[in-house]
Parts: C-alpha cells; sequence; structure tokens
C-alpha cells in the first residue's frame, strides 16, 4: 500500500504484512517525520441494487425513450446528461446496469465505463453503450472496440433490442457470480499520513502505463489494417485466413510494435496478438 | 529548418500536415491546392511505395510574403496516416519548421488520434526537435458528422496546451485556410526571429 507523508507529501510504499492491527511506526526517508500507519479497513462493498438503472445521454428524447422502456419493466430509472453526473450518480446509486451515450458530454461513456469497471465498488456494474451513428452509410463503422463495456445498441435499435440485451446480461451475470472470486480487500489506512485510497506507486503507474500505450498501440495497428482493407478483412474473417492474406502488414505492424514498445511490457504478454485477436473475434461475432 | 536560396531569393519553409490513417490531411492539401492562385504554386505531388500503399507526400509551394527582401515559399507536405508507416513519417518530418495536426474528429478514431500524436512526438524527438517548442496548430477536422465528438473533450485528449486550434470540414473547405493561415504565421514569426 502507498501512505503519503504529511509533512513533505513524497509517497513511500509500505509492506502491509508488517503491519500491526494497533498501528506500526516509522521514519519518513525524506524530512524524517514519524508515522503511524494502521492495517487499513476494508472497503465495504455493496450489492449493486438489480432494479436500478442509470441513463445517461445529452439528448432529452433519447432518455426519455430508454426511461419508458425500463420503467415498463419495473426498472427504477435514475437520469444523466454528462459524464461527470454518471460518475457521481454512479457511485452514490450503484445500478446494476448503466446505459450510456458514447460521445457524453465532460467525460465520454466509454471513459466511464473505463474508469467505473476500474473501481471496486462498481467493477460488476454492466454497461451498454449508445454510439452516435452518422446517417450517411458511408460514415458508419462496426464499433471495434467497446472500450469494456458489454453491449452496444443504437439509437434506432433500442425499441427492439434493449430490454433482450438487457435479460442477457443480467443472465449472464447470474451464471458469473458463482465462479467470480471475492473480491480482495482494499488497504484503507486511517491515520493522517495515509491516502484514502490506495494509490500506486510511481513505479505501478508507468509500467501500467507503458502497458496501456502497448494495448493502445496493438488496436491502432489493427484498426488501420481495417480501416484500409475493409472488405478484405471481413473476408479473411470469414475465411479464417487473416494471419495469411495480411501477412505482411501484420508482420510490418509487429516491427513498428516491436520498436515502441519496451521488452519489459512485451515480455509480459503478447498485447499485439491479442489485440489482433480481439478484433478478429469481434469481427467475426457481428459478420455472423 | 529553413532553405535559403539566394539566387531566386527566397526562403523556402517546410510545414508538415501530421494526423492518423483517412483524417483527412491529403483533403486538406487538395483544397489549399484547388484554391491557389497557379502562378503562386508548383506542382501537386503523390509518391506511392513500391506495394502502392498510402504512402504518398503532396508537394505545394505557396509564395507569402516578404523577409527582408526575400519572398517566403511554403512547401506543404502530408505524412502516410497509417500508423505502421513510421519511418516514412520520420523521414518526411526532416527539416520541418510547422507542424499542423489534423485530428479526426469521429469518436471511434480518437485512439487514433492518440496514438498518432504521440508518434508526432517520438519521431520529431528522435530528429531532435520539440513539439512543445515547433510552430504548430491542431485542425479538428470532419467536424460535420454527428458522430464528431465535443470539442472540450478533444482539446483535452490532444490539446492540453491548449495551442491554437480549428474545426474543419476539410472536404468543402471551411476551416482549411484559417488552419493554414495560423500555422504560416508562427512559422514566419520564428523566421523574423532569426533573420
Amino acid at each position: 500500500m502507498v501512505v503519503i507523508c504529511p509533512k513533505c507529501k513524497v509517497k513511500l510504499k509500505v509492506d502491509e504484512a508488517r503491519l500491526s492491527a494497533e498501528g506500526s511506526r516509522f521514519k519518513c526517508p525524506k524530512c524524517a517525520t514519524v508515522l503511524v500507519v494502521k492495517k487499513p479497513a476494508a472497503h465495504e462493498k455493496k450489492e449493486l441494487d438489480k432494479q436500478r438503472v442509470l441513463v445517461a445521454h445529452s439528448k432529452k428524447e433519447v432518455a426519455g425513450l430508454v426511461e419508458s422502456l425500463l420503467s415498463a419493466q419495473g426498472y427504477k430509472v435514475v437520469t444523466a446528461t454528462d459524464g461527470i453526473e454518471v460518475m457521481v450518480k454512479a457511485l452514490k446509486e450503484l445500478p446494476f446496469l448503466c446505459i450510456t451515450e458514447v460521445a457524453l458530454p465532460k467525460i465520454y461513456g466509454f471513459e466511464v465505463c473505463k474508469r467505473l469497471k476500474g473501481r471496486i465498488e462498481t467493477k460488476d456494474m454492466k454497461f451498454i453503450l449508445i454510439p452516435s451513428i452518422h446517417d450517411r452509410t458511408k460514415y458508419r463503422r462496426e464499433p471495434v472496440s467497446l472500450y469494456g463495456a458489454d453491449e452496444y445498441v443504437e439509437e434506432q435499435d433500442l425499441r427492439l433490442q434493449l430490454i433482450d440485451m438487457i435479460d442477457h446480461l443480467k443472465g449472464a451475470a447470474r451464471k458469473e457470480e458463482p465462479e467470480k472470486p471475492r473480491p480482495a480487500k482494499q488497504p484503507e489506512t486511517v491515520e493522517t499520513p495515509a491516502e484514502k485510497e490506495p494509490a500506486p506507486t510511481v513505479g505501478q503507474v508507468t509500467s501500467n502505463d507503458k502497458v496501456e500505450k502497448a494495448k493502445r498501440l496493438a488496436r491502432t495497428i489493427i484498426n488501420d489494417i481495417y480501416l484500409y482493407n475493409t472488405a478484405k478483412v471481413d473476408d479473411a474473417v470469414r475465411n479464417d485466413n487473416f494471419f495469411s492474406v495480411f501477412a505482411s502488414e501484420v508482420k510490418e505492424g509487429l516491427k513498428l510494435y516491436e520498436h515502441r514498445i519496451p521488452l519489459e511490457v512485451r515480455n509480459k504478454e503478447d498485447y499485439y496478438r491479442g489485440a489482433i485477436e480481439d478484433f478478429l473475434a469481434a469481427r467475426k461475432k457481428t459478420l455472423v | 529548418m529553413s532553405f535559403i536560396n539566394y539566387s531566386s531569393r527566397e526562403i523556402n519553409c517546410k510545414i508538415v500536415y501530421y494526423g492518423p490513417g483517412l483524417c483527412g490531411k491529403t483533403t486538406n492539401l487538395q483544397f489549399v491546392y484547388k484554391r491557389t492562385n497557379p502562378d503562386q504554386k508548383g506542382k501537386l505531388i503523390s509518391l506511392a511505395t513500391e506495394t502502392e500503399r498510402t504512402l504518398f507526400f503532396d508537394f505545394l509551394p505557396l509564395a507569402l510574403g516578404d523577409i527582408k527582401g526575400f519572398k517566403v515559399r511554403f512547401h506543404l507536405y502530408t505524412v502516410p496516416g497509417q500508423v505502421f508507416y513510421a519511418a516514412s513519417r520520420k523521414l518526411i518530418l526532416k527539416g520541418v519548421d510547422g507542424v499542423v495536426f489534423v485530428a479526426d474528429s469521429q469518436i471511434e478514431r480518437m485512439e487514433a488520434n492518440i496514438e498518432s500524436l504521440d508518434d508526432l512526438r517520438i519521431n520529431l524527438a528522435e530528429q531532435g526537435y520539440d513539439l512543445d517548442k515547433l510552430p504548430y496548430t491542431v485542425q479538428y477536422n470532419k467536424r460535420d458528422l454527428p458522430s464528431a465528438a465535443p470539442l472540450d473533450n478533444m482539446n483535452k485528449l490532444l490539446n492540453p496546451r491548449n495551442i491554437p486550434y480549428f474545426e474543419a470540414v476539410a472536404v468543402t473547405g471551411p476551416g482549411v485556410f484559417e488552419t493554414l493561415k495560423n500555422v504560416a504565421k508562427q512559422v514566419l514569426g520564428e523566421l523574423k526571429k532569426h533573420y
């Protein structure tokens, strides 16, 4: 866990195993202040409300439509019009599902999804994205990434698909539950020197950043291959021969990936191949 | 780094349009080319690689104002947008005097925008340039699409320094010349400092 020295504000990494329940004393290596750090109390994880749904859309008519569809099914609906409001309401109301516009003002819907899925209180929350689709078909593309969301539904399909989609998500959530490991207890220090929420150390942030960058570069490469060869990629997906048809592009992409991504990150996992396979799986699902 | 041609009494400056694949860099240049006086412009050249993929650059000189009796000629280049042509992009950035970053406003291209901006910084740094010290303008293109991301979000992601930015629809022209004028003004400002 990480605590912040109240005097010099330096972040200190503390081995939680060495902390006693009544608190351990140690000196800040930078300013020599004596700190008392107690073993953090675990975050209480509250259950998500299975009858509550958060609907976020900047257009009143869309939010209204979704609300009426959900109310008819007996759901309690909470609404929000921008990303900040969603973050606040999601954490306060703990709905089991959040239906959000992708291009939400202030914080994008997909960013909200990423942030909430990354928090212990809301990590099991389901997300359905509503993308903004341009009516000219030439600009319409299937989403290549849902940014961690569970489903996406276009505005014109809300009436037909939304309720089935929610039933499906609820079913999937029930199936997952028995297998799901209990969330790890998050440390929280009681004394002032500690941060309320343990922040990762600088080292961890950098390493996570590097992994995120590797993933992003890998996704951009495969998205670009698709963007420039849409029909050919779809054919290859249908015929299960993407890696042979696009061997040279994949190789070229790999060259850049290896040039840009440090070895220590590449050794963790093959994010490049992973991104391509995720993409192909998503395309396949769409094409079928 | 501008190049001075004493025989023709011209200072040559290089402006590079950078951005992710299919964001509208070439469309910007084509629009400028189309609307420029024929006497003032050279040929629009497109270079393709042996694999005939989208690797090409466009070349367009524009005469604009004088500095101490020297005419200033702008050479406008685009880079291949596809992410893995990083080496070609690096090559084209050589000797750059100003950069226009053309961002695709569509939400689904946001990640590609961020990646391209990172790529720009890396490629500039590898040649000893610092994006924060170069004449630099951001253009948010394809603003006509309803799927365009809100401006404040794009600024947050792509323009944390809040430098001049322009909304554009390069196919029809709004914002294209405003962007070029802004970067050209910055380049001229730099030149005046040195000459």
